[in-house]
C-alpha cells in the first residue's frame, strides 16, 4: 500500500536554482519552517546519507535514493513497517518550470503513518514549494547582480 | 505629514460649501448628493484617478473590476446609485459544482460550506455561534457591546482555538479571513470581526454567492459608477490633488494641495483610516483620531485575473468557484461576462499570509504562480490563459491595502466611535465609518451618503465664528 500526497506549482525560476537549493543542505532548514538543521555531504548521491532534525522531535538518518540533475531528486527515511520517502520533481514546461514535492509512505503500515505522519507534512507542501521557489528566484537575482 | 506649498497663490482660492478629500466611491457619492442639494462642492484626489478602492481594467478584450465587484441582497444604496447612473448588473455564475483542494485531495460539491469531512459538524457549529454572539454587537457602536472589552481584547484566532474549533474550521475561517479583511485570523480584533458579520446581515450573508454578497456584478464594472459620478462633478473636481493641510480658522476650512488652496464651510475627509494621517489638522486632530488611524491598518488583499476563449469549467459542470487551502489564489470565481460566446475569466483571491509573499514576486512569477493555482482547481487547461491581469491594493500609494481596515485586538473599543465622529467642521466617510455593510461597496456608498446629509446640517446651520460652530479645535 501506498499513501501520497504532492503539491506542484509553476515557476519562472530557473532548474539550476531549484536544483541547487534541493542539494544545498544549509537551504532546506531555510526553505521548510519545519526543519531545525539538514546535515549531508556535498554533493549528494545515491545512497549517501544524510540526518534531518525538526523542531521538536528526533534527528532522523535519511538516504538518498534519487538525484537526477534538474530533473528530480528523493530520499527516504525508515519506519517500523514502513517508508517515507519525499520525491522531489522538476520539468520545463510552456508556461513556466513545473515544480512537485511529495510526501509518499510505502509498506504494510502505510495505511497507519499516512494519516498520523503524512497529513501534516502534506499540510506544509505547499509553503515549502512556494519558499524554495521563491528563493530561488532571490538567488538568481543576486546571481545577476554579482555578474 | 508634508507641509503645503508656500507657492499658494491666495487670490486663486476659491470659495465653495463643501470640499471633499478623496475620490472613492464614498467621497464621489458625498459630493454627489450634496451637489443634488444645491450645495458647491469641490473634490480632490491624491491618485490621477477617481475610484478609489475600485478600479477596473480590459484584459484579453475583457471588462475586470480590480477592485470591489460583487453586490447582494440588503445592498441597497450601491444599487440604488449604480441605477441612478445607469449601471446594471448580472449574475454571477453559479451553475454546477464548487470545487474544492483541501488537505491535498480535490472535491466537488454543491453550495457554501465546503466538504471537509468529520469537521463539518464542527464547521457548523463555529458558524452558528459566530452568528450569535455577532447579534449581540450593536451596528455602529462595537464597544456597547456586552462583552465589547473582553472580545476586543482577543483576536479571531485566539477564540477559535479557545471555542476549541475543529482544524479544518480554523482553517475555513482563515480563508474567510483572508477575503474578508485581508488578513490572518491572529491579527483581527473579535470584536470587530463580530460587528462587521452582523453588520453584513451575518456570515451566509456575507460569504455566500446566491442570496449573498457575491450574487451580482456590474455589466459595465463597479469602477463604472465611480466614472459617472466623476464626470458629473466636471471641473469641481481635481485629479493628482493630495491635500496637505486642513485649517479650521474663523469658522471656514481651509483645504491645501500642493498647487491651491479652497475655502470651504465644512469638509468630508474620504479616505481610509490609515491615511487620515497624511493630512496634516490645524488644530491638530483629538489624541484618539492620530491613535485610531495608525491602529486601523488596511488588510493585504490581492486579486488574479485569468482570461480563457471560453470557460471551459463550465463544460465539466463547474461552477468557476473554488477553495483551496495551499494558496496563493484561495478563492476563485467565474468573473466572466454574461453571454453564451464571451470568453472565460476566473479570479483569484490572494490575501493575507499568502499576499505578502505574492506581491513582492515580479510580475510572471505571480502569473505563474496564480495560473497554478487555477489548474490546481481546474485543471491543466487552466494554464492556457489568453490575458492575466492582477492587482496588488497593497502596493497603491493612496489606498495602502484593502479591502478594508483589520483593526487589531485592543483597536476597536477605544478607537472605533473616532471612525465617524465630526471633529467640528471636519466630517468623515469610507466604508470604515459606515453603519452597515462596513468593507463593501454598499458601506462606501452608504457613508457618503450620511456625510452628505451631516454637511448639508451644517450648512443649513447659521454661523459667525468657531466660538458658535463648535469648529474644529
Amino acid at each position: 500500500m501506498t499513501w501520497r500526497r504532492e503539491y506542484t506549482h509553476l515557476t519562472t525560476a530557473s532548474a539550476e536554482a531549484v536544483w541547487k537549493r534541493w542539494t544545498t543542505p544549509a537551504d532546506w532548514a531555510v526553505d521548510d519552517p519545519d526543519l531545525r538543521e539538514a546535515v549531508f555531504a556535498v554533493p549528494p548521491r545515491v545512497g549517501s546519507t544524510g540526518r534531518v532534525l525538526n523542531h521538536g522531535t528526533p534527528a532522523q538518518r535519511f538516504t538518498f535514493t534519487e538525484l537526477q540533475p534538474c530533473v528530480a531528486m528523493n530520499f527516504r527515511i525508515g519506519l517500523p513497517g514502513a517508508v517515507l520517502s519525499f520525491p522531489h520533481r522538476m520539468r520545463q514546461t510552456p508556461n513556466g518550470l513545473s515544480v512537485t514535492h511529495a510526501v509518499e509512505i510505502s509498506g504494510p503500515l502505510a495505511g497507519v503513518f499516512g494519516p498520523l505522519v503524512g497529513r501534516k507534512i502534506a499540510a506544509g507542501l505547499p509553503a515549502v514549494v512556494r519558499l524554495v521557489t521563491t528563493n530561488a528566484l532571490a538567488d538568481m537575482a543576486a546571481d545577476a547582480r554579482e555578474g | 505629514m508634508t507641509a503645503p506649498s508656500r507657492a499658494v497663490d491666495e487670490s486663486a482660492a476659491a470659495d465653495v460649501d463643501v470640499v471633499v478629500i478623496g475620490a472613492g466611491l464614498s467621497g464621489l457619492t458625498a459630493a454627489h448628493r450634496l451637489r443634488q442639494f444645491g450645495a458647491r462642492v469641490a473634490v480632490f484626489e491624491a491618485a490621477s484617478r477617481v475610484g478609489g478602492r475600485v478600479a477596473s481594467a480590459r484584459v484579453g478584450g475583457v471588462h475586470v473590476d480590480l477592485g470591489g465587484t460583487f453586490v447582494g441582497p440588503g445592498q441597497d444604496r450601491i444599487v440604488a446609485l449604480a441605477d441612478e447612473v445607469g449601471v446594471s448588473r448580472f449574475p454571477t455564475y453559479t451553475a454546477g459544482q464548487n470545487v474544492i483542494r483541501w488537505r491535498g485531495q480535490h472535491r466537488r460539491y454543491r453550495g457554501t460550506v465546503p466538504p471537509v469531512g468529520a469537521s463539518l459538524l464542527d464547521v457548523g457549529r463555529v458558524q452558528l455561534t459566530l452568528d450569535r454572539l455577532a447579534r449581540s454587537v450593536p451596528c455602529g457602536d462595537p464597544a456597547s457591546a456586552p462583552q465589547a472589552a473582553q472580545w476586543d481584547a482577543e483576536s479571531l484566532g485566539s477564540w477559535l482555538r479557545r471555542s476549541h474549533a475543529s482544524a479544518a474550521a480554523r482553517d475555513l475561517i482563515a480563508i474567510a479571513g483572508r477575503t474578508t479583511w485581508g488578513c490572518e485570523p491572529d491579527e483581527i480584533s473579535f470584536l470587530h470581526a463580530l460587528h462587521y458579520i452582523h453588520q453584513a446581515g451575518g456570515l451566509s450573508a456575507m460569504l455566500d454567492t446566491a442570496g449573498g454578497a457575491q450574487e451580482e456584478h456590474f455589466v459595465e464594472g463597479s469602477h463604472e459608477i465611480a466614472v459617472r459620478l466623476a464626470a458629473g462633478l466636471g471641473d469641481a473636481l481635481r485629479l493628482d490633488s493630495p491635500v496637505r493641510r486642513v485649517e479650521a480658522e474663523g469658522g471656514e476650512v481651509r483645504v491645501s494641495t500642493d498647487r491651491e488652496t479652497v475655502r470651504a464651510r465644512t469638509v468630508i475627509v474620504a479616505v481610509p483610516p490609515s491615511l487620515r494621517t497624511r493630512i496634516e489638522f490645524s488644530p491638530a486632530l483629538p489624541p484618539v483620531q492620530t491613535q485610531m488611524s495608525q491602529r486601523w491598518p488596511a488588510g493585504v488583499l490581492s486579486k488574479a485575473y485569468a482570461v480563457y476563449d471560453r470557460p471551459f469549467w463550465r463544460d465539466h459542470d463547474l461552477s468557476g468557484q473554488g477553495v483551496s487551502d495551499t494558496g496563493p489564489a484561495f478563492i476563485t470565481f467565474d468573473a466572466g461576462p454574461a453571454g453564451p460566446d464571451a470568453p472565460g475569466v476566473l479570479l483569484g483571491f490572494i490575501g493575507g499570509v499568502y499576499a505578502r509573499e505574492w506581491d513582492d514576486l515580479p510580475l510572471a512569477e505571480r502569473r505563474a504562480r496564480a495560473l497554478s493555482s487555477f489548474a490546481d482547481l481546474f485543471g491543466p487547461r487552466a494554464l492556457d490563459a489568453t490575458g492575466y491581469i492582477d492587482q496588488r491594493w497593497g502596493a497603491e500609494p493612496w489606498v495602502a491595502g484593502g479591502p478594508t481596515a483589520a483593526p487589531g485586538p485592543g483597536a476597536v473599543v477605544p478607537y472605533a466611535s473616532a471612525l465617524a465622529t465630526p471633529v467640528g467642521r471636519v466630517l468623515w466617510a469610507g466604508t470604515e465609518t459606515a453603519s452597515r455593510w462596513t468593507g463593501f461597496m454598499d458601506g462606501a456608498v452608504r457613508a457618503g451618503e450620511r456625510a452628505a446629509l451631516q454637511a448639508r446640517a451644517l450648512l443649513s446651520d447659521p454661523w459667525t465664528d468657531d466660538e458658535q460652530t463648535g469648529a474644529l479645535r
